[in-house]
């Protein structure tokens, strides 16, 4: 039987390699479906609303760090394969807020992007930047919303300084949430501007406008007399305290940022061009999900493939004839 | 038109190059004949050899655009329909997390004694949900306003960002703020609809008249009406009773702000809801009063178009099989 089917392709191989070509063409009307692995994304991203977000350092142009995060953010979601989900949240103080439970991606493409596009620094509920504090809630939020991937946009800036003896300690398992921490603004130091309702620069922050050191549980001294100017309440850090005197400015931490992103198993980037961030995505998370996948193409490629084959009937034919002595 | 059809693998396109092989190769058996000089030129036969290989390239496009995924994309249709453009300004201080009664809310007993924010935003949802030709979008604040939603159709996008709405440990001084960011939402933009902004809080608080009169005007160049719902707790005053003497709009702010609202010069409705029933029909009265003609946009699913390529690469597969089968494979004398 075996060799009738061969002489018969060796024969009349056009005929019998188009005749196979239509009845693989057959399942593809029963809509076949496989579960397939496919690689979508859920990720929660945060980005730093504080006002030294609005330092215009960031990317290859000098654009506000604020704007330039937008900018990765919203070129993220263009890149996001359909089927991922997104949640959008800001930080500011020592909190993260997200704007709502994480969307499918393509369907909602609209709203997220115009989601993004209207966070400002204007909605900071307060001055306050605990970028410990924000990126461990940044954590939780995400891992509450059921979000593998925290994306962190921020400048590191820590503001006013805080105790180094007081830090929150990361009670999640690093690497647990997986992510990015992604830098933006450059590494010299800026003045911080002060913005206008139209976001024209009105002036800047001045060294006495900001609070220089920190305050908080300073206090350590054994003996008052030990410290000069020391006031339990109103001086607790002294009449010299020890503070680098540049609060007023902002540049981008890496130190800081490393050492968060070591600490919590993310991965730090220095955004320096927007598109960026899509790339270190797709690099930084690993999740497979096992989608249910059109596979009508596969009976396509093959017929597609025999159809081809048949313009070559000497060579099909010469194939057949091998195996008969 | 052309960029209403969408690919889900633009990258298998380029196998359409294989289109051509048809134009080099005939994919027919050679015969040979003694004397095929002598065969006279026969016009349909070339006319059928051409046909062939017409059919060959079209059945290879065919099958690669359907591998592709070739699809009409998701678009809009627009629509003339009765409802409104509805910005919600949800009041989201710290106060919200009381019930209605003014007590903090245990955890034992939220189902029968909702916070006001979770019956808020129950009741809006309902309310978004029965409203498909509305536009609404979606503001938030407590001590700062929040951007959360442009005016959308996304019904499952609204439902999304009313379920995460959490109250923040803050207060309720941005009204103001809140309402400069709806209406700086509808600035520069056609009016296409009846505009409203509805208010939903459980407080009020004083606007300086310099403010004040920088929200009249921007109502009025903007027009947009406004629906205030005023979430009364069970000890909380009352925004239609004139306060006592000696209060002003520092101690009873809500009575104030009801009043400033009156003088705006647009349409403007108060409602005080003490409970969620009284939420939902002053939501229902807000939807009936803004049932106006306005244009929306009915979104039209995508559909596959791939199905179609391979029916059509199916007949052309079926029609070379049928050339085929004609083919001789010796000569009979």
């Amino acid at each position: 039987m075996k060799q009738g089917w061969r002489l018969r392709i060796a024969q009349a191989p056009g005929r019998m390699l188009l005749l196979a070509a239509c009845i693989l063409m057959l399942p593809v009307f029963l809509h076949p479906q496989l579960p397939l692995p496919r690689k979508v994304f859920s990720v929660g991203f945060v980005i730093d609303i504080t006002q030294s977000m609005n330092v215009r350092d960031a990317g290859p142009g000098g654009i506000a760090r604020l704007a330039f995060a937008r900018q990765a953010v919203r070129d993220a979601l263009r890149h996001l394969p359909c089927g991922s989900l997104v949640s959008i949240g800001m930080f500011t103080e020592r909190d993260v807020s997200m704007l709502f439970k994480p969307m499918e991606v393509c369907a909602h493409f609209s709203v997220l992007d115009e989601a993004v596009e209207r966070l400002d620094w204007r909605m900071a509920w307060a001055a306050d930047s605990f970028i410990t504090h924000g990126l461990y809630r940044g954590i939780e939020e995400t891992r509450k919303l059921k979000l593998d991937t925290l994306v962190f946009l921020t400048d590191g800036q820590q503001a006013p300084p805080a105790n180094p003896r007081y830090m929150p300690v990361f009670d999640g398992k690093p690497g647990e949430v997986g992510g990015i921490i992604a830098g933006v603004g450059g590494l010299q130091r800026q003045a911080i501007p002060k913005l206008d309702e139209n976001d024209n620069i009105t002036g800047y922050w001045l060294p006495e406008d900001a609070m220089q050191f920190a305050t908080f549980g300073m206090s350590h001294v054994q003996s008052v007399l030990e410290m000069e100017g020391y006031h339990g309440r109103n001086a607790p850090h002294g009449a010299h305290p020890e503070g680098s005197y540049t609060e007023h400015m902002s540049a981008l931490d890496e130190k800081g940022l490393q050492e968060l992103a070591k600490i919590t198993g993310l991965h730090y980037l220095h955004l320096q061009d927007k598109a960026q961030l899509a790339d270190a995505l797709r690099q930084n998370t690993l999740h497979r999900q096992w989608v249910a996948s059109d596979i009508r193409p596969v009976f396509a490629g093959l017929a597609l493939l025999l159809l081809l084959a048949s313009y070559f009937p000497a060579f099909i034919s010469s194939l057949f004839k091998k195996g008969k002595p | 038109m052309i960029s209403a059809l969408g690919f889900d693998a633009p990258a298998v396109l380029w196998l359409l190059v294989l289109g051509l092989l048809p134009l080099w190769r005939h994919g027919q058996s050679i015969l040979r004949h003694p004397a095929m000089l002598l065969m006279p030129e026969d016009r349909w036969s070339r006319t059928l050899a051409w046909a062939l290989r017409l059919i060959g390239m079209l059945c290879v496009v065919a099958l690669v655009l359907g591998m592709a995924g070739l699809h009409l994309r998701q678009s809009e249709v627009e629509r003339v329909g009765h409802g409104a453009h509805i910005m919600v300004v949800l009041d989201r201080s710290a106060s919200m997390n009381d019930d209605f009664a003014g007590k903090y809310i245990q955890s034992t007993d939220v189902a029968q004694n909702p916070s006001k924010l979770k019956a808020a935003r129950e009741v809006l949802a309902k309310f978004i949900e029965s409203r498909q030709q509305d536009l609404v979008g979606l503001i938030t604040f407590s001590t700062s306003p929040v951007f959360v939603l442009p005016l959308t159709h996304d019904q499952v996008a609204l439902k999304a960002a009313l379920d995460s709405a959490e109250a923040q440990g803050m207060g309720f001084t941005a009204v103001a703020r809140g309402l400069g960011m709806a209406l700086d939402y509808f600035k520069g933009k056609p009016v296409t609809g009846a505009r409203l902004i509805l208010l939903v809080s459980d407080g009020g608080a004083h606007i300086d008249s310099q403010t004040q009169d920088r929200i009249r005007s921007w109502f009025a160049s903007e027009h947009a009406a406004l629906a205030w719902i005023y979430i009364r707790g069970t000890n909380s005053p009352s925004i239609f009773v004139q306060p006592g003497e000696g209060d002003d709009a520092a101690s009873a702010p809500e009575y104030f702000l009801h009043e400033y609202f009156k003088t705006l010069g647009v349409p403007y409705q108060a409602y005080e809801a003490e409970n969620p029933r009284a939420l939902e029909a002053a939501l229902r009265d807000v939807g009936k009063m803004h049932n106006l003609p306005s244009h929306y946009f009915e979104k039209q699913p995508r559909r596959d178009l791939a199905g179609i390529c391979y029916a059509a690469a199916l007949l052309l597969l079926a029609l070379l099989y049928g050339a085929k089968r004609m083919e001789i494979s010796q000569w009979h004398a």
